[in-house]
């Protein structure tokens, strides 16, 4: 009983002491920085996470010029968050009129983009959604008039880049480049690069914005269309009068039909 | 030797006590309505469904491809072999059929034992360090979780994500390797067998941790498998039963899968399935995957351009199968991390499931917390929850 | 009561040779409150920042390292030229920081966290303090000062220096055990008040643990006394000191294994006293949620907060008091004595400052390694380890002076200051080899046999730690 007794002591003592050396030797690690032991976590935001290799789904991204609104990926998704619009563009192509996805009900699976057949939609690297980072602040806000512009990926590069830098260190060109872009005072909290909407009111609100202004891009076509066809009209009654005025009276055919 | 106290000796007065859902060690939203006279506790219950989220409904209303996101989220610690129990249930039900037989190629295989397995190994360096951490060591946790983001990083390259993967699908993977993976998990696997050797120094050889686990809630195997226990928590009772090798799924059979089983640790203090035993067999395990990783590795075949290809592609061509599968149910069950994940799948015919039922170890694991937690200590009750390393969204799905 | 002589001088020259009872509280406000206020709480306060610090640094982790000073600078400058307009202040303070040396060390406060402490305070006084509904009102909001006394009192009978001792009484160790004794009382009514269970629990741990820990604390003190034939922790400070420029030899933790060994006892029956990791049952994290305070917050939470590291650096201040030479230097006295006054005792201060953060630090990294024990495995602990060792080391303790008193080895040591030179057991080098290789070796025999008996271990631990 003794023996077990004084046994335990020394086991005691043992993994005390081999603690012990283990942690410190954690600790010289970490301080010298040897043998990649430094410290393994990340200042964020100041330091951001570093983006490996060029999977990575961050937020997604329809490239809307090749689009062909096949609705592929709306088929693929499995939260539903896509809703799209397609019509017909002067080489009779199919291409988008709305493109919206909620990056509320998106759950990055990347299901949507292997189901892509064009490749326009991409899972950018910028997965950035916390407003406080210059990031965030830039590319989460725009204003009404900007809400339908689109970008190209060179673009979506470009603001990621610019937006990443403080404002002061851009040069003027740059500057007015990226307010056109996004407007960190804008009144539309939306997704990545305008292509999706947080709350169903925003949703809302930015969907009544572009009914109206359908609305109003109809009403101006068909007041077009309405003058154009009054002036044919007109030209059809001068035309026929005009005819009519050349023609001698009776039979139009000169009577030779049988 | 956990208590000379027991339950039939204590006062007739007791304390009720609710720990969590919001406890610090109850991993998540698991509830437990204990009863206790001073620190002997007479009763503990489970109480589960905080985080139920009708995974299996959904798996009803959404296509055979569009489940596996889900099945991320059943264990979204080792999301590789939720989305790999799944996958291996769909190919199970389209083999059933000539007309609809999918064959996986090779390489895609290899690289679903690579993922699942480095997969074991992080979620496994959660439960020990989560283990320890409840245990009141908490340096060790956070070396296992440097460990475990090392592996994220691996799968951040291969999948660009670095917990819901959506890595596996039906017929293959989603990607091939990116370019220079296998250095990069042979360099990490060398790495990491170091590291865990101290961390072994630090946690598992210590005295302290070892007497507070030695002996502490000791399931005989009979207990183990009537109360359906799974993976290395039925392993730590020294019940020798491992689905990887005596039912094999994917290519593990042509691998030679170890299995270790519990003997008894903890040495004098110890019993055979106490919960030192359930924490040495993970990290038995642990090396075992280092091993098999290392194995695929090397069965590795050449890539080749055309992704169907059946050796060197990665994807067979399901998408036309899938919109009329064959009618009828398939079982299929794998080895998860936490024990069996099985799945039990109804088709009738149509592009969605009839019926998709999840079977996980956590689960199981929750039915036999009543019969142990009697006559133990507070303390060791989060002892006994650390051992059986549950995750709650499995548990309520 | 007996004040030690600074505090008497000090009140006889405020109101004569017969001073009355202000004149002793002035004297006890100079020599006992301002040095507690002055060397123990700001290292009480930078102990969480060193925690933090070790801590992360075993974690591969950065600690606090982002809060720095500009804030309170900015505050200073608000506060010193508020009749100029904002944009003035600011340049102001722009100027100040481009200062040379100000900037460099304004980025070293935040590196090493200091800035963190600085702002943890504020919050700390900032927060609502909240006492929940179903608490015991008065015993609630009584037990952090209670707490925050039973750590504070036995300061004054803790020598800094040769003149900065409050209580100079002939029972000065007892003084220190019973006054820490205040503590578990408030740790008691701070888990009682709460009325919460978690809370009830970790107070009643508190209470089971602090009381069996003072067994051996009181034994591990008993070895000291019984060595140096007084109480008196001053008395004891001066028994150390050998007259040598190698004087640290003379200290009690080189005298004998035995006291060597009631070092590192007194040490670990001290960390579970103030309830740290391996011993912290009564926070217990995992377990108890926070135990005794977790209904606390704000200030009442920082005095909980203070009192434990106040008395970890008591039980750092006692271990160097009684085992390794107080506050005397390890290289000799006469260079240190032959100084002013005023920087003796500064240097004094700032040798145990020293040796009592460094205990600090030991238990920190003490936390940061091991795991916690449970309830009956600690008290198994205290009573079936800790109790006999302390035991046997006091049988051995008294044989060795047995012994070595036959041998011819009792000598009148040197005086020291104004304490007269007191009986030594002072051997030669043979004698001091001799009490140090035999029992030493009889241990090392005793642990080969048992390990050879009872060390076996599993094959498969071998493999996982490396074969060790």
């Amino acid at each position: 009983m003794i023996l077990a007794w004084v046994n335990g002591i020394y086991e005691g003592v043992d993994a005390f002491l081999t603690g012990m050396g283990t942690t410190a030797r954690f600790l010289v690690e970490n301080v010298r920085g040897q043998g990649g032991a430094t410290a393994v976590t990340r200042q964020y935001p100041q330091q951001p996470a570093e983006i490996v290799g060029e999977r990575v789904r961050g937020h997604l991204f329809n490239k809307a010029d090749i689009c062909i609104v096949c609705h592929a990926c709306d088929k693929a998704c499995p939260v539903d968050c896509f809703s799209m619009d397609g019509e017909r563009d002067a080489n009779n192509k199919m291409r988008a009129s709305r493109f919206d996805i909620d990056l509320s009900k998106c759950i990055y699976c990347g299901l949507c983009v292997r189901a892509c057949p064009t490749d326009s939609l991409s899972m950018t690297t910028g997965f950035e959604i916390d407003p406080h980072t210059d990031a965030g602040r830039y590319l989460f806000r725009r204003n009404t008039g900007q809400l339908d512009r689109k970008l190209d990926a060179p673009d979506v590069v470009r603001m990621a880049q610019l937006a990443n830098q403080p404002r002061e260190s851009l040069s003027a060109e740059d500057r007015a480049w990226l307010d056109s872009v996004v407007d960190p005072a804008g009144e539309h909290l939306i997704g990545m690069y305008g292509l999706g909407y947080f709350t169903p009111e925003e949703k809302a609100k930015a969907d009544a914005e572009r009914e109206r202004k359908k609305k109003e891009k109809e009403a101006a076509a068909a007041a077009a269309k309405a003058a154009k066809a009054a002036l044919e009209k007109a030209a059809a009654e001068k035309a026929l009068a005009a005819k009519e005025a050349a023609t001698p009276a009776g039979r139009p055919d000169g009577g030779n039909a049988p | 030797m956990s208590t000379d106290v027991t339950v039939e000796t204590l006062g007739g007065e007791r304390m009720k006590l609710n720990m969590g859902p919001h406890h610090p060690a109850t991993h998540g939203v698991l509830r437990l309505m204990v009863e206790t006279d001073g620190e002997i506790v007479a009763k503990a219950v489970p109480d589960h469904g905080f985080l139920h989220r009708s995974i299996e409904k959904i798996g009803e209303c959404v296509e055979w491809p569009m489940f596996v996101p889900y099945t991320d989220r059943i264990d979204y610690v080792c999301a590789m072999n939720a989305n790999l129990a799944y996958c291996v249930a769909v190919e199970k039900l389209l083999n059933t059929d000539p007309a609809t037989a999918v064959q996986v190629p090779l390489r895609a295989e290899c690289i679903r034992i690579i993922v699942a397995e480095l997969n074991r190994i992080s979620s496994h360096l959660v439960a020990v360090g989560a283990m320890s951490m409840d245990l009141g060591a908490y340096t060790p946790f956070l070396h296992g979780i440097a460990q475990r983001e090392t592996v994220n990083d691996i799968f951040e390259k291969l999948c660009g994500q670095r917990l819901t993967y959506n890595f596996v699908t039906i017929g293959g993977v989603a990607f091939d390797l990116h370019k220079g993976a296998e250095a990069e998990i042979t360099a990490f696997l060398d790495a990491f067998e170091k590291e865990m050797i101290r961390f072994n120094k630090l946690i598992t050889a210590n005295t302290i941790f070892r007497d507070r686990c030695a002996g502490v809630a000791a399931i005989s195997a009979a207990d183990a498998v009537a109360y359906g226990l799974v993976g290395p928590n039925l392993r730590g009772s020294g019940v020798d039963w491992d689905i990887r090798r005596d039912e094999p799924y994917g290519i593990y059979d042509r691998l030679a899968v170890r299995v270790p089983v519990g003997q008894g640790f903890a040495g004098r203090n110890g019993r055979v399935g106490d919960c030192y035993d359930r924490f040495v067999v993970r990290l038995l395990e642990i090396n075992e995957s280092v091993r098999l990783v290392r194995e695929a590795l090397k069965m590795l075949p050449a890539p080749v351009e055309k992704k169907t290809d059946a050796t060197g592609g990665y994807q067979a061509d399901v998408a036309k199968q899938l919109r009329k599968p064959p009618k009828g149910e398939v079982r299929v069950r794998t080895e998860a991390p936490r024990g069996e994940m099985g799945y039990v799948i109804v088709s009738d015919g149509s592009k969605t499931p009839y019926r998709v039922r999840c079977r996980t170890g956590s689960f199981t694991a929750c039915s036999i917390f009543q019969k142990l937690m009697r006559g133990i200590f507070m303390a060791d009750i989060v002892t006994v929850i650390g051992s059986f390393d549950i995750v709650v969204p499995e548990i309520d799905r | 009561m007996e004040f030690g002589p600074a505090v008497n001088t000090i009140a006889t020259w405020i109101s004569g040779p017969d001073p009355s009872w202000w004149a002793v509280g002035i004297g006890l406000v100079a020599v006992w409150v301002i040095p507690v206020l002055a060397i123990v709480f700001p290292v009480a306060a930078v102990g969480q920042i060193i925690e933090r610090k070790v801590a992360a640094a075993m974690q591969r982790r950065h600690g606090p390292n982002t809060v720095g000073m500009d804030g309170i600078l900015r505050l200073v400058v608000r506060l010193a030229f508020f009749f100029l307009p904002r944009a003035a202040q600011d340049r102001i303070q722009a100027r100040i920081t481009a200062l040379p040396g100000v900037g460099w060390t304004l980025g070293l406060l935040q590196r090493s966290g200091l800035g963190q402490l600085a702002a943890d305070g504020v919050k700390m006084i900032g927060k609502e303090d909240i006492v929940p509904a179903g608490t015991d009102g008065l015993v609630f909001r009584a037990a952090p000062y209670l707490a925050l006394v039973g750590a504070f009192l036995p300061f004054a009978a803790i020598p800094f220096a040769q003149n900065l001792v409050a209580l100079e009484v002939p029972v000065g160790a007892l003084y220190v055990v019973a006054a820490s004794g205040f503590t578990v009382v408030g740790l008691l009514m701070a888990g009682w008040g709460s009325g919460n269970k978690f809370s009830l629990l970790g107070g009643m741990r508190a209470v089971a643990q602090v009381v069996s820990y003072e067994i051996p604390v009181g034994l591990a003190i008993a070895g000291v006394v019984l060595w140096c034939g007084t109480m008196d922790l001053h008395q004891i400070v001066a028994h150390q000191y050998n007259g040598q420029w190698y004087s640290f030899l003379g200290w009690n933790i080189f005298q004998s294994p035995f006291l060597a060994l009631l070092a590192c006892l007194l040490f670990f029956a001290g960390l579970a006293e103030c309830q740290r990791t391996p011993f912290d049952m009564a926070e217990a994290e995992s377990e108890l949620v926070s135990g005794f305070n977790t209904e606390y917050s704000g200030l009442r939470w920082g005095m909980f907060a203070m009192a434990e590291y106040s008395e970890m650096i008591l039980v750092g201040a006692l271990v160097s008091t009684l085992f390794l030479g107080g506050y005397q230097s390890p290289i000799g006295e006469p260079w240190i004595m032959s100084l002013p006054g005023w920087l003796e005792t500064i240097i004094h201060a700032g040798i145990l400052l020293v040796k009592f953060t460094l205990g600090v630090v030991l238990m920190v990294w003490i936390r940061w390694t091991l795991p916690r024990f449970r309830v009956d495995q600690v008290m198994r602990l205290c009573w079936l380890t800790l109790v006999p060792l302390c035991l046997l080391s006091l049988f051995g303790l008294a044989l060795t002076m047995l012994l070595g008193g036959l041998a011819g080895g009792v000598h009148t040591g040197p005086a020291y200051g104004r304490i007269p030179g007191m009986q030594h057991i002072n051997l030669d080098a043979l004698g001091w080899l001799v009490t140090w290789v035999v029992p030493v070796g009889f241990a090392a025999v005793l642990v080969a046999v048992a390990r050879r008996r009872h060390g076996q271990m599993h094959p498969a631990l071998k493999q996982l730690t490396g074969g060790a």
